[in-house]
C-alpha cells in the first residue's frame, strides 16, 4: 500500500521536476545569449584601454560612427594596457578569440608586428587611399614595421612642453617671461630655484629630470641633446642600427645623473611620493618650479590649479640638439591577428583615424590631439596660445620612442642603465654600452623570428617562434 | 589450512551492489577531475614542456632542450632576484612568526576587553593586499610618513633617518617590516593551539618550581610546535612568491632592490614575452619550494612534538 502511495507521489513529481530543470536550462541557456543585432548588421568588438570618463567620450564617438554606419554595431569593452604588457589581449591572440580592433600604443607597433600578433592592413590602406601624408609623421613611422602598414595612428601625444611658474621666477630673481632654451640656462635657472634646507628637507625645486620615469626621461633628454635610439634598416632588410650608448645620449644621461647627485636621488624620491593623484601635482602646488607638462597635465592643471601663473615653452636644447625638441607618442587602432578580419573592421578603424567628425570629438572631447593632420581641430585651438605650443611641438618633431621591435625591453633596459648611474654604481658610458649590448642580442633573437615566421609564410605553413 | 570464507549472502549483496556503483560515483566526481585535469594537469605539464622551447605566445613553440634553464644560470637578473627573494624570505618568515607568537601569548591572558584586541590585531589580515600597499606607502614616505616623523620626534638626527621605499639599502627591510603587520593570520592558529595545551602540564611544572620562561620553553613551544611548523611552511611558500608589494609599491626598484622572483618572472612573461624562459624560472621556483619544504618537513622530526 504504501509502495503504491510512493510511486504515485514520485509519479507525480516527475513532470514538476522535468519542468523545473526545462525552466533552468532555458534560463541558463537565455543568459548565455548574446543580444543579436538586427539581420544584415556586422557586430565589431573594440578593447579599448581608457575606461573612467574618457570611456564615455569614446562611447560617444561610437555612437556618432554607428548612426552614420547603422550596418555596423561596435561593442566596446575596457582592456588595460599599460605600455609595455597587455596579457588579456596576448591571451585572446594565443587562444584565437581576439577582439575585432584594437588601441595599441605607438611603442608597442613595431614589436607587436614583428612578433606577428597584428594583421598586416596594407591592402586596405591603399585601396582607401590613405598614405603617410594624411598624419604626423613619426606616429605614422610607428605604424609601419618591414614596410608594411599594421595600423593606423589615432593620437598624437606632444611630449612634452616646459612649463614654468613665473610666481616661483620673479621669487627667485629670475625673468619670469624668459623660459630656459638651452640646458646651459637651464642648469643656471634650476640652480637659483632650487631650495633644500641644511636638514635635507627640500622647499622647492627647480625641475626634476628624471618625473617622467626612468626611460622616458631618457627619450627627454637624449633627444634633448641630438640623440638617438634606432636607425631603421635599409630597404629589403630586417635589423637596423641600435645606437643606445651613442654619444649624445650618453650627454643626455650625464646631465641628468649630475643633477641626481646634486639633489639626492633618494631625497628626491621622498619628495615626490608626497604628491599623490592628477590635481597634486608638485608643479600645481608650487613646490617644483618647472616641468615637462604633458597635454593631459595641461587641462589638469587649468582645471585644478586655475590661479597658477605659468608660462608653455618647448623642452631646452643641449649644444648638439635642435630647440624645439619633443617626441609624439599615442595610440593607434589595429587589428589583431587571430581570426579572419571583418571589413567592418577597417571601416571603423578609418573613420575613427581619418573622419573630421571622430578626430575633432577627440580632440574636442577626449583632449586628445588627433594623429591626423588635417584634423578640424587643430583650426578651432588656432586662438589658444597654449595649445599652439602642443600643436607646434605635434607638427614639427620628427622623434617617437624608438622604433625598434623590442621596445618594451629597451623601456627596462634604459630604466635599470638610469638606476645603475643614479645610484653610482656605472659611469652613464657603461651603463649604455651594457644596453645596448643587450638591446642588440635581443634585438637579432628576435628578427630570427621574424625571418622564420616569413619564410613559413611563404611556404604555405604555420609559423614556428 | 586453507579456510573459504563464508561471506554472508545479505554482505555479497552489498559488495556487489557497491561495486556496481562506481559509475556513479565517478559521475559525481567527474566535474571535479575534469577541472583538475584540464585547469591544473594540462597546465602544468604544458608549463614543463614549454620550459623546454622557445616560446613567445603568438607564435608555435620551438624546441630548445635544456637552454632556457642553462641561460638561467648565467643571468644576473635571474640570480638577483633569486638573493632579493632569499633576504626577504629568510627575515619576513621568522619574524612573523615570531611577531604572531608573542601577541597569541599577550591576548591569550584573561584580561577585560580581550575580544576587542583580538579583532583589532587580526583585522590587518582581513586589508586586502593592494589596499595595504597604499597605507603603507604613506607610512614609510620618508619624509611625511607616520614611521619618520615618529623618529623626528624622538630626536633621531635627519642623517639617521630611513629612506625607506626610496632608499635601495632600506626597500627591502621595509617590505619585511611591512609583511610584519600582516601576522594576524597566524596569531589566530597559534591562540587555537594555545588554548589546545592541558592546564594540567602548566600546574605540574608551577608544582615542580617552573618559572614562566621554563614554562614556555619545555610546555608551551612543544605542545604547539605542530602548528609552527605549520606556519613556518606555509609562511616560507608565501614568501618566496612575494610578488604584490614590490610591484604596487616599488615596480622592483630603487636600483632593483626589490626584484622579487615573481616579480621579475611576470616580467620576462608579458614585457620580453619569452614565456619558455618564464616556465623555466617558474619550475625552478616549484623545485626550491619543493626541496625547502621537504628539509623542513624531515628536519621536523626532530623539534616538533605530536602530542595527539
Amino acid at each position: 500500500m504504501n509502495h503504491g502511495n510512493q510511486k504515485s507521489q514520485g509519479a507525480a513529481l516527475c513532470p514538476r521536476l522535468r519542468f523545473g530543470l526545462a525552466l533552468a536550462g532555458v534560463l541558463i541557456l537565455g543568459g548565455c545569449q548574446r543580444r543579436s543585432p538586427r539581420a544584415g548588421v556586422s557586430t565589431i568588438t573594440v578593447w579599448e584601454p581608457f575606461g573612467g570618463s574618457s570611456r564615455r567620450q569614446l562611447q560617444a564617438i561610437v555612437t556618432t560612427f554607428q548612426k552614420t554606419h547603422p550596418l555596423i554595431h561596435v561593442r566596446l569593452s575596457y582592456a588595460t594596457n599599460n605600455l609595455t604588457s597587455s596579457q588579456k589581449l596576448f591571451l585572446a591572440i594565443a587562444g584565437g578569440v581576439p577582439p575585432n580592433v584594437t588601441f595599441v600604443d605607438g611603442q608597442q607597433m613595431a614589436e607587436w608586428a614583428a612578433r606577428g600578433a597584428l594583421t598586416d592592413i596594407t591592402p586596405e590602406v591603399k585601396k582607401a587611399g590613405i598614405t603617410g601624408h594624411d598624419f604626423w609623421l613619426p606616429r605614422w613611422r610607428e605604424s609601419v614595421f618591414a614596410g608594411h602598414v599594421y595600423a593606423l595612428p589615432w593620437g598624437a601625444d606632444p611630449n612634452f612642453a616646459l612649463a614654468w611658474n613665473k610666481t616661483l621666477f620673479r621669487e627667485a630673481g629670475l625673468p619670469p617671461n624668459q623660459p630656459p632654451r638651452t640646458v646651459k640656462q637651464l642648469d643656471y635657472d634650476m640652480k637659483k630655484l632650487t631650495d633644500i634646507r641644511p636638514s635635507g628637507r627640500i622647499v622647492r625645486l627647480g625641475l626634476i629630470p628624471w618625473e617622467w620615469g626612468n626611460a622616458n626621461s631618457m627619450f627627454n633628454w637624449a633627444y634633448a641633446f641630438g640623440g638617438n635610439f634606432y636607425q631603421l634598416p635599409a630597404p629589403g632588410r630586417l635589423i637596423g642600427r641600435v645606437t643606445v650608448n651613442a654619444p649624445e645620449n650618453i650627454h643626455g644621461l650625464t646631465w641628468m645623473a649630475s643633477w641626481a647627485r646634486r639633489l639626492g636621488i633618494s631625497r628626491v624620491a621622498g619628495f615626490q611620493s608626497n604628491f599623490v593623484g592628477t590635481a597634486s601635482s608638485p608643479f600645481f602646488m608650487g613646490r617644483v618650479a618647472m616641468t615637462l607638462l604633458h597635454i593631459q597635465q595641461y587641462f589638469n592643471m587649468k582645471k585644478d590649479a586655475p590661479t597658477l601663473d605659468y608660462g608653455l615653452a618647448y623642452i631646452p636644447a643641449g649644444p648638439h640638439g635642435h630647440y624645439p625638441t619633443a617626441w609624439l607618442g599615442g595610440f593607434s587602432l589595429a587589428i589583431p591577428r587571430g581570426r579572419k578580419p571583418k571589413p567592418a573592421a577597417f571601416t571603423f578603424i578609418r573613420w575613427m583615424c581619418t573622419s573630421r567628425a571622430a578626430t575633432m570629438a577627440a580632440g574636442k572631447n577626449m583632449g586628445q590631439f588627433p594623429a591626423f593632420r588635417y584634423s578640424p581641430y587643430y583650426k578651432s585651438i588656432r586662438h589658444n596660445k597654449d595649445l599652439m605650443v602642443y600643436y607646434h611641438i605635434v607638427s614639427r618633431t620628427t622623434h617617437a620612442r624608438s622604433l625598434m621591435p623590442v621596445q618594451g625591453y629597451l623601456m627596462e633596459l634604459l630604466d635599470r642603465a638610469c638606476d645603475q648611474v643614479f645610484y653610482e654604481h656605472h659611469t652613464p658610458r657603461q651603463a649604455l654600452d651594457e644596453a645596448n649590448a643587450k638591446a642588440k642580442a635581443r634585438l637579432v633573437e628576435v628578427m630570427r623570428g621574424v625571418a622564420r615566421r616569413l619564410k613559413a609564410q611563404a611556404k604555405g605553413g604555420l609559423p614556428h617562434e | 589450512m586453507n579456510e573459504k570464507v563464508d561471506i554472508p549472502r545479505a554482505g555479497r549483496r552489498f559488495r556487489s551492489s557497491r561495486e556496481n556503483r562506481w559509475p556513479v560515483g565517478l559521475a559525481f566526481c567527474l566535474p571535479l577531475l575534469v577541472g583538475l585535469l584540464a585547469f591544473t594537469a594540462y597546465p602544468v605539464g604544458m608549463s614543463l614542456y614549454y620550459s623546454l622551447c622557445h616560446y613567445s605566445i603568438f607564435s608555435r613553440p620551438r624546441w630548445a632542450g635544456l637552454r632556457n634553464y642553462q641561460n638561467l644560470m648565467h643571468d644576473p637578473r635571474f640570480w638577483l632576484s633569486v638573493w632579493n627573494t632569499a633576504y626577504y624570505a629568510i627575515f619576513a618568515v621568522p619574524l612573523g612568526i615570531f611577531a604572531g607568537l608573542i601577541l597569541a601569548l599577550l591576548l591569550n591572558l584573561k584580561i577585560k576587553g580581550m575580544a576587542f584586541f583580538r579583532t583589532m590585531f587580526f583585522l590587518p589580515t582581513v586589508v586586502p593586499l593592494v589596499a595595504s600597499c597604499v597605507l603603507w606607502n604613506q607610512i614609510l614616505n620618508p619624509q611625511q610618513g607616520l614611521i619618520n616623523e615618529f623618529l623626528r620626534f624622538i630626536g633621531l638626527p635627519e642623517g639617521f633617518i630611513p629612506g625607506w621605499l626610496t632608499s635601495e639599502v632600506w626597500s627591502k627591510p621595509a617590505l619585511i617590516l611591512m609583511s610584519v603587520w600582516g601576522c594576524g593570520g597566524g596569531m589566530v592558529l597559534y591562540l587555537a593551539a594555545l588554548q589546545d595545551v592541558p592546564m594540567e602540564l602548566y600546574e605540574a611544572a608551577s608544582l615542580d618550581g617552573a618559572r614562566a620562561w621554563r614554562r614556555l620553553w619545555h610546555i608551551t613551544l612543544p605542545m604547539i610546535s605542530p602548528v609552527l611548523l605549520f606556519t613556518g611552511i606555509m609562511g616560507m611558500i608565501g614568501a618566496v612568491q612575494v610578488f604584490t608589494q614590490a610591484f604596487i609599491m616599488t615596480s622592483g626598484g630603487p636600483n632593483q632592490s626589490t626584484l622579487f622572483y615573481s616579480l621579475e618572472l611576470f616580467n620576462t612573461a608579458f614585457t620580453q614575452y619569452r614565456l619558455g624562459y618564464t616556465s623555466a624560472m617558474a619550475w625552478i621556483m616549484f623545485v626550491i619550494i619543493l626541496t625547502a619544504t621537504v628539509g623542513v618537513m624531515k628536519l621536523s622530526n626532530r623539534f616538533v612534538y605530536y602530542h595527539s
